[in-house]
């Protein structure tokens, strides 16, 4: 056992004065420093804007509580704040909505030309696409890249100096040997990470006006977790390369190689195979699809229910024959919520089988587990959605019961007429409120990303005995 | 002697097995990549055809001036294949409105909105991190692998000087990576125009023949700058590793990182602020208006009964549909030769508020980015390549300005050929005079008891509306751009060439 701490520690001081640690030293840092001045600043002004969109739709709630019917027809939404963890994956929440929006009636809102969906984000679309530097680009793309420069020729370039056959000539099984060196580079590598996330949070904590909130230590522990179990199959691949090939330097370019299919194409081609193979409806055809739902129902209904016309052609005070009517407004909007919901459950299914695909890289499985530990990006969104829907049956419910209180009201609650029923002010206390719940970070990690670190530990295991069985045929001559 | 050197150089480089490995992938990945790209390609444009057809369908039953809202479609771009640019972020269809003067919105008109982060890719970001990984791997070890083999002494001891050697070892390395850049273009083109059928234009082949040009100093700059850190250090697993950590910088992280500084050094107002802007800017006009109605009101008293009139009117535009009486029609043409005129000037309004208030942060982000890009060879490529291809800002803005200008000769029409807005402004409803309009309605309610629509009036007559041409900016309008680019991308390579010359010439080959 001494031998393999002695093995171990060589690997480590060998490795921590060599040149190309030092440039991952000095790139890692540079980099944390970077991403954490520059998040400060996207974050600090995101965080306004948000906060300034709640405080808008309150007031909008607290004005419109003077008429229920009025409060019912409000456009809401659903204010996705930053969460905590947000340095730790913030690509694809960058691109996803922020506000998803909603009234008594529809998903969406009254007013149909507006989008279900929309940002408040201060964008830009003179600027090229770019990726933010997040934890997650940080380590699984720049880190898992210097993986490969450490190993590269761990076990070829001991062989040109002739050391490995002296170290071969102790009494140390080769399998110990293999594990030294494969624990040395993962130890350099995470506390690498480890000191770039400290340097991170640091500048964070420096350069923020506001009290940006960190990610918490539970957070911050499982992204380390999780970063090692992914380093280290880029460790395992760059020893199994370098034991199957003889130069250090043709084993540096197949690693690259691999690395590059791994991290960069898979990802970006597999997504864009998804809709290869999921295509779903244009927006054009999905709209089509809703009005002719619509039509449908209207064409169906009897023809009272359809004419309407200005109060003074039936004289009383409510339309005669509102049940009928009310009956097919409420069935139009149940075909347009149900369309609304069919159209977010298509996106979601082909972004879904996108990502199914990009599973084959180990990429794609870091960023979705830091997905569910910084509790954002499309899982969260779903949850918000799901959240949404409830809401506005909830919602829905909550004016139907006030309505029922109002001595003065028709009763008839509907989309289309608001002298139908209640403008009765509102107690603006009761008016139930929308807020995401926190959720516990453990069960979220357990219940959403179970099988993507099983499949993370899989790629392990399938390169610990690719390269072990590598390393044990290797020729030390 | 030159010739002879080179012909070394691609003959022992071409017969190593790890050059024609990586080659083969590199093009693997490029057919991969243009095969996807293509497909979307052509979704793109069975969109645009049958948003097309639909328009030219809607349009042929707008009966009224006042509905005749047409729209305008950004025509795909067969070069996006190779550079998307930032045409995946830009709106595609602009609706001419007399409310609304064109201009690119906020609200992004993606299909799926989910995974966009993966969805930035296109054919020159494969050549910039593929065809420049695979040079520098070609070219890391040409001095210092040289040195080892104990080669280089070899040759030194002929009669050929330093600087021809290093100036065949670029050659060589330029005419190698010929190779697979001219294999994947090929490849991608017989792709695009043999399995896909996507044909270009005489134009975009010369355009194309410039990007192949432009990949190679593009990978000519990479040669030059392995050949650099070939000549700086002595051991070739070193030069490796210096090498790819410029290539990671350069091509994976600076493109990234330059539009991220952009980003968020300069904030560009937020959305709700300059909604707000205008919505003060319409409060201001909904005030006129009723004082309008106020004075109109006061020459037409009959007017205000309560007919069957119905009319949907936001200050985004409004749309009557007519079914009444002869005074009550009157009270619409006055509202439409006092109000319409007024609509018209607001909305100018609001686009000067947007061209002074919002546009110049875009823009002082978007130079602070081509500042950035200046400085690192990919994105100078990758811009060289998004002007080429046509879907670069300017390109996009000449669209807008396009878009805007056939607006005003649009409008100018409507408003001087076809007075819509003057006294005959019952144009601005239908083809028909007054009383016809009111018989008409009048006829269709007796037989049908419904008491809307336009039932009876022809559509209104288009045949002599102006219509939208779109190309292109041309080379010549892109050449400013291109020539710096191209001369940037040049320097870049002479510097680091001559850089490398000074290096080599003290080099010690023992």
């Amino acid at each position: 056992m001494a031998m393999i701490r002695t093995i171990f520690y060589k690997e480590i001081l060998l490795n921590l004065i060599s040149f190309r640690f030092h440039i991952l030293l000095v790139v890692s840092v540079l980099i944390f420093t970077v991403s954490g001045l520059l998040y400060v600043n996207i974050s600090d002004t995101r965080q306004d804007d948000l906060i300034a969109q709640y405080r808008m739709q309150t007031g909008g709630l607290h004005e419109n509580s003077a008429h229920l019917n009025n409060l019912a027809l409000f456009r809401q939404h659903l204010i996705r704040m930053p969460k905590p963890g947000e340095i730790i994956s913030l690509a694809e929440e960058q691109d996803l909505p922020d506000l998803i929006s909603f009234d008594a009636f529809w998903l969406g809102g009254f007013y149909s030309e507006k989008e279900m969906f929309s940002d408040v984000d201060r964008y830009n679309y003179k600027l090229n696409n770019y990726i933010p530097f997040d934890w997650v680009f940080i380590a699984g793309i720049i880190l898992s890249f210097f993986v490969f420069v450490l190993t590269f020729d761990a076990f070829s370039g001991e062989k040109q100096t002739g050391t490995l056959k002296l170290q071969c000539a102790y009494p140390v099984s080769r399998l110990y040997l293999f594990f030294a060196k494969y624990l040395a580079f993962l130890v350099l590598i995470t506390l690498t990470f480890m000191l770039g996330i400290a340097i991170c949070l640091i500048t964070i904590s420096l350069a923020s006006a506001f009290q940006i909130v960190l990610p918490s230590i539970g957070q911050i522990i499982a992204v380390i977790l999780v970063s090692l179990i992914y380093f280290s199959i880029f460790i395992l691949l760059g020893l199994w390369f370098s034991s199957i090939i003889e130069k250090p330097a043709t084993s540096l370019a197949y690693s690259l190689f691999t690395w590059m299919i791994l991290v960069i194409f898979i990802p970006s081609g597999m997504v864009m195979l998804g809709e290869k193979i999921r295509p779903i409806p244009s927006a054009f055809e999905h709209n089509e699809q809703m009005n002719t739902a619509e039509t449908e129902i209207w064409d169906n209904a009897p023809r009272r229910a359809q004419s309407y016309g200005p109060p003074g052609a039936w004289g009383g005070k409510v339309y005669p024959y509102m049940d009928l009517r009310k009956k097919m407004i409420v069935e139009m909007d149940a075909v347009r919520n149900e369309y609304k919901v069919i159209r977010f459950n298509d996106q979601l299914r082909q972004a879904k089988m996108a990502i199914n695909l990009g599973r084959i890289s180990p990429y794609v499985l870091f960023r979705k587990i830091s997905e569910c530990i910084a509790q954002n990006g499309l899982q969260d969104f779903e949850n918000d959605f799901t959240l949404v829907v409830n809401h506005r049956r909830i919602f829905r419910e909550f004016i139907e019961s006030k309505d029922r209180e109002d001595p003065e009201s028709y009763h008839f609650v509907n989309s289309w007429h608001l002298e139908t029923y209640s403008s009765a002010p509102v107690n603006f206390e009761e008016i139930p409120i929308l807020n995401e719940p926190r959720q516990n970070l453990l069960d979220n990690i357990l219940e959403d990303a179970a099988i993507d670190i099983g499949l993370l530990i899989l790629f392990n295991l399938v390169f610990l005995i690719a390269g072990w069985t590598g390393f044990l045929r290797y020729d030390v001559r | 002697m030159t010739g002879t050197l080179i012909k070394k150089e691609i003959i022992t480089k071409i017969l190593d097995f790890r050059f024609v490995i990586t080659s083969v992938i590199a093009i693997v990945l490029v057919v991969f990549s243009v095969v996807i790209l293509s497909g979307n390609y052509k979704k793109e444009v069975d969109i645009y055809e049958t948003a097309l057809k639909d328009d030219e369908k809607d349009l042929e039953d707008v009966k009224t001036f006042s509905l005749y809202e047409p729209k305008i479609h950004y025509p795909p771009n067969p070069l996006s294949i190779f550079n998307n640019g930032i045409t995946d972020k830009t709106n595609k269809t602009f609706t001419l409105k007399y409310s609304w003067i064109p201009r690119q919105t906020t609200e992004t008109e993606s299909e799926n909105p989910f995974l966009k982060i993966f969805r930035h890719f296109d054919l020159t970001t494969v050549f910039q991190i593929v065809l420049s990984l695979l040079a520098l791997l070609l070219i890391y070890d040409a001095i210092c692998g040289e040195r080892e083999e104990g080669t280089l002494g070899l040759m030194l001891s002929y009669k050929v000087n330093r600087s021809r050697i290093l100036f065949s070892k670029l050659v060589s390395g330029i005419l190698l990576l010929s190779i697979p850049v001219l294999l994947s273009f090929v490849f991608s083109l017989l792709i695009i125009t043999v399995i896909f059928g996507i044909g270009f234009s005489a134009s975009a082949w010369i355009r194309i023949g410039l990007i192949v040009l432009t990949t190679l100093l593009f990978l000519a700059f990479m040669i030059s700058s392995g050949l650099l850190i070939s000549s700086l250090v002595s051991n070739s697993s070193v030069s490796l590793l210096l090498s790819t950590c410029l290539w990671v910088i350069l091509c994976v992280l600076q493109p990234n990182l330059n539009s991220f500084i952009a980003a968020s050094v300069i904030d560009v107002p937020s959305n709700n602020r300059i909604d707000e802007v205008y919505s003060v800017l319409w409060d201001e006009f909904e005030d006129r208006y009723e004082a309008h109605l106020v004075e109109i009101d006061k020459k037409v008293p009959e007017g205000r009964q309560n007919g069957n009139m119905m009319n949907y009117s936001d200050y985004k535009g409004r749309y009557v549909i007519f079914d009444g009486t002869t005074p009550l029609l009157l009270r619409y043409l006055y509202i439409t030769q006092e109000i319409e005129p007024l609509r018209q000037q607001y909305a100018e309004k609001e686009w000067n508020i947007y061209k002074k208030e919002y546009l110049p942060f875009l823009e002082k982000q978007f130079r602070i980015q081509q500042t950035l890009d200046r400085f690192s060879p990919a994105t100078i490529f990758y811009s060289i390549v998004a002007s080429l291809s046509c879907t670069d800002v300017y390109n996009y803005e000449h669209f807008l300005e396009e878009v805007r200008n056939y607006r005003n000769t649009m409008m100018s029409y409507l408003n001087n050929d076809r007075k819509i807005f003057s006294e005959h402004a019952n144009e601005y409803f239908t083809q028909l005079e007054m009383e016809e309009i009111y018989h008409s309605q009048y006829e269709k309610r007796e037989e049908n008891g419904m008491t809307f629509g336009f039932y009876n009036t022809p559509p209104i007559d288009l045949s002599e509306i102006p219509e939208f041409h779109f190309q292109n900016l041309t080379l010549q309008d892109h050449i400013n751009d291109l020539i710096t680019g191209i001369l940037l991308l040049l320097t870049y390579s002479l510097i680091v060439f001559q850089v490398c010359m000074n290096r080599f010439l003290k080099y010690d080959v023992r």
